[in-house]
């Protein structure tokens, strides 16, 4: 499924076979994207492209319960959001998924619109994690194309150190630090230096 | 004979009546009258003869040995008169005469005494027949049973006392068979009388039961046995007995209701067990009745309306509309207070209905069922609901039994075979800890139970169902490896569908 079609796309996990085929035909018939499964493993079976997407997952499923496949994905580093939806939610039940971040948590019979407001709300967040991703992961491929006294110098550097005295510290000629911070300056594409000092912390956070 | 009702009641002394002394008189007056006339005439003739007549007399009025002193007292008499008219001469005619009297008087004595001996025995005879007359009409009249007999082919009947009590006819009442069928209930009658017929055609005793509607609407149930007796002229009579079984069968009947009403709230009761996974059962299709009406509704009110769409979740709506009544049916089904009905059954669809209906039940327990559909079909003759409810019973029990057990599977299994006899067998299994030897014979006893909520009805009343089957059931375990509860009841095989 990696084709170009980056829309989003929504992901139904439900044992129960006319739940499934009526959200498969609710969500297209309001223009989304949507692939059902029957259990977490046939889920895991396909892989999914980079499109923004959720998943809405019944609570109790024959076998490994919604609640043990949520825990399952973040094991995987699968960090889609999960809209919960269940045949009798109760309290324990759904403080356990929201803890485990889940996005809502539904009660069937639910309101159609209570579920695609939900499923549109998970689908914003995924693609601005996304984003974020996105630029996190561009910065640490500039990074990663610093040569290893290149990225030294930037360490220091951006502790607010001078030229002399990184110079000192590493043990090389004042030019030569100043050849390496230019560089550095460069490949990370940092117009100034406080461009610089931000982008290391966002490195240093991720 | 009139002295019989006091014979029965008979004390070994009894107060002599009045005329009894006043005959006693008179026999001795007439004693006393022979005497002076034997004494005082000059008649030539044996008058002392007439002693006879005081002899005769006392048999009715004394004991055997009272009958024998006056006898003996005659004789004496006799002797007295002789001797004080004639003195002592031998050898005369008188004294021939006196010979005469004498003789007369002792083999008079004798057969008083015989006649005495035997009317005593007869009047025994007759006291102990009365007695055991006494006592048969007691107890006919404790046991409800009484004495018939029919002649055939006149039709003509005898009815005891207890008879006549149970068909309420009066003791005026000739009786006959016409009678009799004529208080028969009229759905019985046919019966009854193709029965007599038959018995009568065949020379066979009769056996039947059947009801009396009596003048007043109510009915009683009778049980008629008869045997058949010959006798010398060729006709044949039935002798028997008729029994009135009214409280029995009314006590039967309470005893069934009540067992199928018992039967009833324990299923009601199980039903509320499962009210979470029944709501489940039920909100499901609902839900995704609703989903799918709210996607057709969306492809309907699109510019350009998807009718294929719209079509397949319309399709959808009513599988799953037939899906939840589906689901009320079968609960309705096992809610409802019916007398059960005994029908043939594939005990195979009984157990996929029951494994059905707590299908959520075990999801929840987080259970492995195993449940193999044995090939041959399995024909037994139940109630369809009294033993879905064994079967459930035992299904939620083996998993209430596991629900306690961390770290290792739970396994239930429930399968079908046939017993050595031939009897079609169930058997549910689970692998939890077990029962001890000590609470396995307690088991399907009322109120016995290990659930801290338990109301120890589950397996008494499998066990009142799967008797009322003609079947057992029992348990077997092995502490720590689980249990297995079995029950098995006979195949019925006729008129496959």
């Amino acid at each position: 499924m990696s084709n170009p079609d980056l829309s989003p796309i929504v992901f139904v996990v439900d044992d129960d076979p006319a739940i499934r085929a009526g959200l498969d035909s609710l969500l297209r018939s309001v223009g989304m994207r949507a692939c059902a499964y029957s259990s977490g493993a046939e889920f895991l079976q396909h892989p999914f492209d980079d499109s923004p997407a959720c998943l809405i997952l019944d609570v109790r499923l024959q076998g490994e319960s919604g609640l043990d496949f949520q825990v399952r994905l973040s094991d995987l580093n699968v960090s889609m959001p999960i809209v919960f939806i269940s045949g009798h939610g109760d309290i324990a039940m759904s403080v356990k998924a929201m803890k485990a971040g889940a996005l809502d948590f539904l009660v069937k019979p639910f309101r159609e619109q209570d579920l695609l407001d939900a499923v549109t709300a998970a689908l914003q967040q995924d693609s601005k994690r996304r984003e974020t991703g996105k630029a996190a992961d561009e910065l640490r491929s500039r990074y990663q194309k610093l040569t290893a006294r290149e990225q030294e110098v930037m360490a220091y550097a951006v502790t607010g150190l001078m030229n002399k005295q990184i110079a000192a510290e590493m043990g090389l000629s004042e030019i030569t630090v100043k050849i390496h911070r230019g560089h550095a300056m460069k490949k990370m594409e940092a117009r100034t230096f406080a461009d610089l000092v931000k982008m290391s912390q966002a490195l240093a956070e991720q | 004979m009139k002295t019989l009702p006091v014979a029965l009641m008979a004390a070994p002394r009894t107060p002599i009546p009045p005329s009894v002394w006043l005959l006693r008189l008179g026999a001795v007056v007439l004693a006393f009258i022979i005497f002076l006339i034997d004494w005082l005439s000059s008649l030539d003739v044996a008058i002392a003869v007439l002693y006879v007549v005081v002899i005769l007399m006392s048999g009715d009025l004394f004991e055997r040995r009272g009958v024998a002193i006056v006898s003996a007292g005659c004789g004496v008499l006799t002797l007295l008169a002789y001797l004080l008219s004639h003195g002592d001469a031998w050898l005369t005619p008188a004294f021939a005469r006196c010979l005469v009297s004498l003789s007369a008087i002792a083999i008079t004595g004798f057969l008083a005494l015989k006649i005495k001996a035997s009317k005593d025995a007869l009047q025994e005879q007759v006291h102990l027949l009365h007695r055991s007359e006494a006592f048969l009409a007691e107890a006919q009249r404790l046991s409800q049973t009484g004495s018939i007999g029919l002649k055939m082919p006149s039709a003509e009947m005898y009815w005891s006392d207890e008879a006549r009590r149970i068909f309420q006819f009066d003791e005026q009442l000739q009786p006959t068979l016409e009678y009799m069928i004529g208080r028969t209930h009229p759905e019985d009658v046919d019966d009854l009388k193709s029965l007599i017929e038959q018995a009568y055609a065949r020379h066979a005793n009769m056996e039947a039961e059947f009801r009396l509607l009596m003048t007043d609407g109510s009915s009683k149930y009778v049980r008629m046995l008869a045997q058949q007796v010959q006798d010398a002229t060729g006709c044949c009579e039935y002798i028997g007995a008729l029994m009135d079984v009214t409280a029995t069968k009314n006590a039967e009947e309470a005893l069934h209701r009540s067992q199928s009403q018992l039967a009833h709230v324990t299923r009601v009761t199980t039903l509320g067990e499962m009210a979470a996974s029944i709501a489940h059962e039920v909100n499901q299709p609902l839900s995704a009745v609703t989903t799918n009406a709210e996607a057709g509704l969306r492809w309907l009110n699109r510019e350009v309306p998807d009718m294929g769409e719209v079509r397949s979740a319309i399709d959808r709506i009513k599988s799953e509309a037939h899906r939840a009544s589906e689901v009320i049916r079968r609960i309705r089904a096992l809610s409802r207070k019916t007398d059960p009905k005994h029908v043939q059954l594939d005990l195979r669809d009984v157990l996929q209905e029951s494994v059905a209906l707590v299908q959520r039940e075990i999801l929840r327990h987080r259970v492995h069922l195993n449940a193999q559909r044995s090939v041959e079909p399995m024909w037994v003759k139940g109630d369809r609901v009294q033993l879905q409810q064994v079967i459930i019973n035992l299904l939620i029990n083996a998993m209430q039994a596991m629900s306690g057990m961390h770290g290792k599977e739970r396994i239930l299994s429930a399968g079908l075979g046939n017993t050595p006899t031939g009897d079609v067998c169930l058997r549910v299994q689970d692998n939890g800890p077990g029962i001890s030897a000590q609470n396995l014979p307690s088991l399907f006893n009322p109120f016995f139970t290990t659930k801290p909520e338990g109301m120890g009805m589950g397996l008494s009343i499998c066990r009142s169902i799967i008797d009322a089957h003609g079947g057992r059931i029992w348990a077997e375990s092995e502490l720590g490896r689980g249990a297995a509860l079995n029950f098995s009841m006979p195949t019925h095989e006729q008129a496959q569908s």
